[in-house]
């Protein structure tokens, strides 16, 4: 049976669980309804994990389509540590109006896209080693930036840490909440532009110059894809910091289960990798006295998830 | 008419380096089955790229149906010029063949629309040409070599651009599917179209073009029709030495 005939089934079982685990994770597993002022912080971090999630599995099969690279992501691309930079600076710089830092964090998010791609672009086509290397070497520059910052002035350093790794737990006053949702809001709309190119994105798969043999202006759409990645990208980490693997892991696995056309993988993998990040919150309550940054739990699920594409790899070998 | 028309063409990858592409001019007639020759890195396909538009020649370079490619929308170039770029597609897991075709008729449908009936009429007419209807459920990477060149060509004749232009399509092709390829072409250019190929085999270039086109080095070495060209030059060019009984040609090796 060919699994990606029947993607509308995967796609209820997924929406099926997504939201038997929804109701478990705002009730926190007790099946008892919170009321009042837990409800609301309860519900409000769903909402900041479900959009995290989401943002970041659409950022991360986009670009692995058009840098045609199947590690692409924006954690290891350097882009969510240049938003990270992004925030860092303007901390030290005494702004402490935390919907303020969007700005500087797509300033920072944007060029390192733009410089990977630049980099990596050797006569014409992408080397996809470069690709790699390059974000690699770009998180260590922007991270140590961020350290040295941080060693300058310790005071910061308490509050940036969950920044730095990933925290969807928000503490809003009244005030700031409509700030908030905007932010979540413009995130969740930039991030599903790509839905609107999914036939363009399709034709790219094939490569380069078939694309544009058919009359795709590639350029144009990897421009397109470079900003709708790195704006939403820079908008979820001025909210809840960087958070890495989600992008990697959800749509690798989506397209192995219902194929890889874009009009239903995009919106598959955004529930995807809401559900994921949903269930990684709910261990990083559970498993340790204190909350832990969720990339320290998705770094765990990641490793196991890593071998699993070598593997793949080196089967695809022997098909000829 | 003149539907390409180089004048002037330099390129190189790299700025400051010796360019691969030196200079040329030429130009094409509507109705001609023009191909390319050379040895080996003589810049067939680079000037396959340029002329394509897959990489952007310098302003007033290339002329297609007498206007600056680089002009050209993307989409608006596609209706004009059907480029086939040796083949990159073998592995592709996402797209059916089917999927592929619909492809083929995007340059002809607006933002938001879906293919009309003639667009799927098209691509009927296409697949019954290229005997690919049985095919239109396989993945890209289920097919075979010959399929696939089959699925590519009824990818362009889907895609009714007035110029083709091909880099080595027949690179992978057995001898059935190869002759089958340039009846094709010759029919397809009965049709009014201009083809324009990168050909590896000098032989079946001299057998069924109209023009040729020798490049070596980054310069034209000839640019005529096919019983004007001059034996001494082709073997000068390719090192070796060439006999001729009726329309075919015989190598020897000249050491």
């Amino acid at each position: 049976m060919d699994m990606r005939k029947n993607w509308y089934i995967y796609l209820g079982v997924l929406l099926i669980l997504l939201f038997t685990f929804s109701y478990m994770y705002v009730t926190n597993f007790t099946f008892k309804t919170p009321t009042g002022e837990i409800l609301r912080l309860r519900i409000l971090r769903f909402v900041v994990t479900f959009v995290a999630g989401y943002v970041l599995a659409i950022s991360g099969t986009s670009l692995q389509t058009i840098l045609q690279n199947p590690l692409a992501d924006p954690y290891i691309l350097g882009v969510s540590s240049g938003a990270l930079l992004g925030i860092a600076l303007s901390k030290i710089a005494g702004i402490n109006f935390q919907y303020a830092f969007s700005i500087p964090a797509f300033v920072f998010s944007v060029f390192a896209i733009f410089f990977i791609y630049y980099l990596a672009r050797v006569k014409g086509s992408l080397v996809k080693e470069l690709l790699i290397l390059g974000g690699l070497f770009l998180n260590f520059f922007f991270n140590g930036i961020v350290f040295y910052l941080l060693v300058l002035k310790r005071e910061v350093l308490e509050e940036i840490l969950y920044i730095l790794w990933g925290f969807t737990g928000v503490i809003v006053t009244e005030g700031e909440l409509p700030l908030l949702l905007l932010t979540l809001f413009f995130a969740l709309v930039i991030a599903s532009l790509p839905l609107l190119k999914a036939k363009e994105l399709d034709a790219i798969t094939l490569g380069d110059h078939e694309a544009l043999s058919l009359g795709i202006d590639v350029d144009k759409i990897r421009k397109m894809i470079f900003f709708t990645t790195s704006a939403s990208t820079a908008l979820m980490v001025s909210i809840t910091g960087a958070i890495g693997f989600v992008g990697l892991m959800v749509p690798n696995i989506i397209k192995k289960i219902i194929g890889g056309k874009h009009a239903v993988l995009l919106p598959v993998s955004g529930l995807g990798g809401a559900l994921l990040l949903l269930v990684a919150d709910s261990v990083s309550r559970a498993v340790a006295p204190v909350e832990l940054p969720l990339s320290i739990i998705l770094g765990v699920f990641a490793v196991p998830f890593f071998f699993w594409i070598v593997w793949r790899q080196r089967n695809e070998g022997n098909r000829g | 008419m003149k539907v390409i028309e180089v004048k002037g063409l330099s390129f190189s990858y790299v700025r400051f380096f010796e360019p691969l592409i030196k200079n040329i001019s030429f130009s094409v007639e509507q109705g001609t089955f023009l191909s390319i020759i050379g040895p080996n890195g003589s810049g067939k396909t680079t000037l396959f790229r340029l002329l394509t538009g897959i990489i952007r020649p310098k302003r007033n370079t290339v002329f297609v149906w007498g206007r600056d490619i680089n002009s050209y929308q993307r989409k608006e170039l596609v209706k004009y010029i059907s480029a086939l770029p040796s083949s990159e597609i073998i592995h592709n897991e996402v797209l059916r063949v089917d999927d592929y075709l619909e492809l083929a008729r995007y340059p002809y449908i607006s933002g938001f629309g879906g293919l009309r009936d003639v667009d799927y009429s098209i691509i009927e007419t296409a697949k019954k040409i290229t005997h690919t209807h049985r095919l239109g459920k396989k993945y890209l990477w289920e097919l075979s070599q010959g399929e696939l060149a089959r699925v590519r060509i009824a990818r362009m004749i889907a895609q009714d651009s007035k110029i083709l232009i091909m880099d080595e399509p027949t690179a992978h092709l057995d001898i059935d599917h190869k002759l089958w390829f340039f009846g094709a072409l010759r029919r397809m250019k009965a049709n009014g179209k201009t083809v324009i190929a990168i050909i590896h085999d000098i032989n079946f270039a001299y057998k069924f073009s109209d023009e040729l086109l020798v490049l070596n080095d980054g310069r034209i070495e000839f640019h005529g029709r096919k019983e004007n060209v001059d034996f001494k030059l082709l073997e000068r060019v390719f090192n070796v030495k060439i006999k001729r009984v009726n329309d075919d040609l015989i190598f020897e090796e000249t050491f």
